[in-house]
């Protein structure tokens, strides 16, 4: 696969945006069938409940739990054409590395990533951040990384809350992806109303501020969404 | 530490106490930004504009990078203040 998109990089002919588009869609599709294969051998069964999304205004940070290995391949198997925030680790990847540039995705591991990501919702693309930066160990507890409040806060950017439940919990952190439930694995997805930063946070403050606040409020919402 | 750093140091937690709702007693010289204050690299950015216009010093954000404690914050702006 790397092999691949390293070819595809320095084809002539076609624009940059091109090929990030056909990139998303390829990687859309992909997940589509890896998921509907996972379900046809009785793996798993899946609900998406993400109308909220479908609708939401473009230029919006898609926020979502991380319990699961396979969450994005959810995620990008419902949007066909989405920026992700990527862990340096797979931004450098020798596999994972090139289709994620190509797709125009943006590691987080550069300062730089901040103006990236406010460039890309400016233009209208939506951006995947799990702001827990890692697979959630800790079911009863949520703490997210700053990274996505930077983001929201400097792009003045709507937050899209996306919850995923996985039951019985698999592919955590801390199993090994061979190791699977013996019974059906059960993904839901689901997305709540747009939420506009004026509406959860004093954006009079000084904008150190604002980050707190705004990942403070988004760890409160998490933790009563997660357990209701 | 002589007065012009005692100043600076004022100047600094003031800022800090704004910015990031610190408690005045946890802004001690040897306290480190990243891990006893949790002040993160974006964090540092608005920091340092806050601390330009307090404190009126021409100051790259890579001279900034270098930073690790309060007091390394004061050194550098002592020094650099005092070359103008």
């Amino acid at each position: 696969m790397g092999l691949f998109f390293r070819l595809v990089s320095p084809l002539p002919l076609f624009s940059a945006s091109m090929k990030q588009r056909w990139i998303r869609n390829c990687i859309h599709l992909g997940c589509l069938a890896f998921i509907n294969i996972m379900r046809l051998f009785g793996l798993i069964k899946y609900t998406y409940k993400l109308s909220s999304m479908q609708k939401a205004t473009p230029g919006h940070i898609v926020v979502a739990n991380h319990p699961s290995l396979i969450d994005a391949v959810f995620l990008f198997a419902a949007n066909k054409n989405m920026c992700c925030l990527v862990k340096g680790a797979l931004w450098n990847n020798f596999f994972t590395g090139p289709v994620a540039r190509l797709a125009g995705y943006i590691p987080n591991n550069t300062i730089e990533a901040v103006p990236m990501a406010v460039a890309k919702l400016h233009g209208g693309e939506n951006l995947l951040i799990f702001p827990e930066g890692t697979r959630n160990s800790d079911n009863n507890n949520i703490h997210f990384k700053r990274g996505a409040a930077n983001i929201a806060v400097a792009a003045n950017a709507d937050i899209l809350p996306v919850k995923i439940s996985c039951n019985p919990p698999a592919l955590k952190k801390s199993d090994k992806w061979y190791n699977i439930p013996d019974e059906v694995v059960e993904f839901c997805l689901s997305s709540n109303e747009q939420i506009k930063l004026n509406e959860c946070i004093d954006r009079t403050k000084p904008k150190t501020r604002q980050y707190r606040d705004l990942t403070q409020f988004l760890e409160q919402y998490y933790l009563q969404w997660t357990t209701r | 530490m002589n007065a012009q750093k005692e100043k600076i140091l004022e100047q600094i937690k003031t800022i800090l106490v704004d910015l990031f709702e610190l408690d005045e007693a946890a802004i001690v010289p040897e306290a480190k930004l990243y891990e006893d204050l949790d002040i993160d690299s974006i964090d540092a950015v608005d920091l340092l504009i806050d601390l330009k216009k307090t404190i009126d010093v021409d100051i790259s954000s890579e001279q900034f990078n270098d930073v690790k404690t309060i007091q390394d914050v004061v050194d550098t702006f002592a020094e650099l203040s005092s070359k103008e």
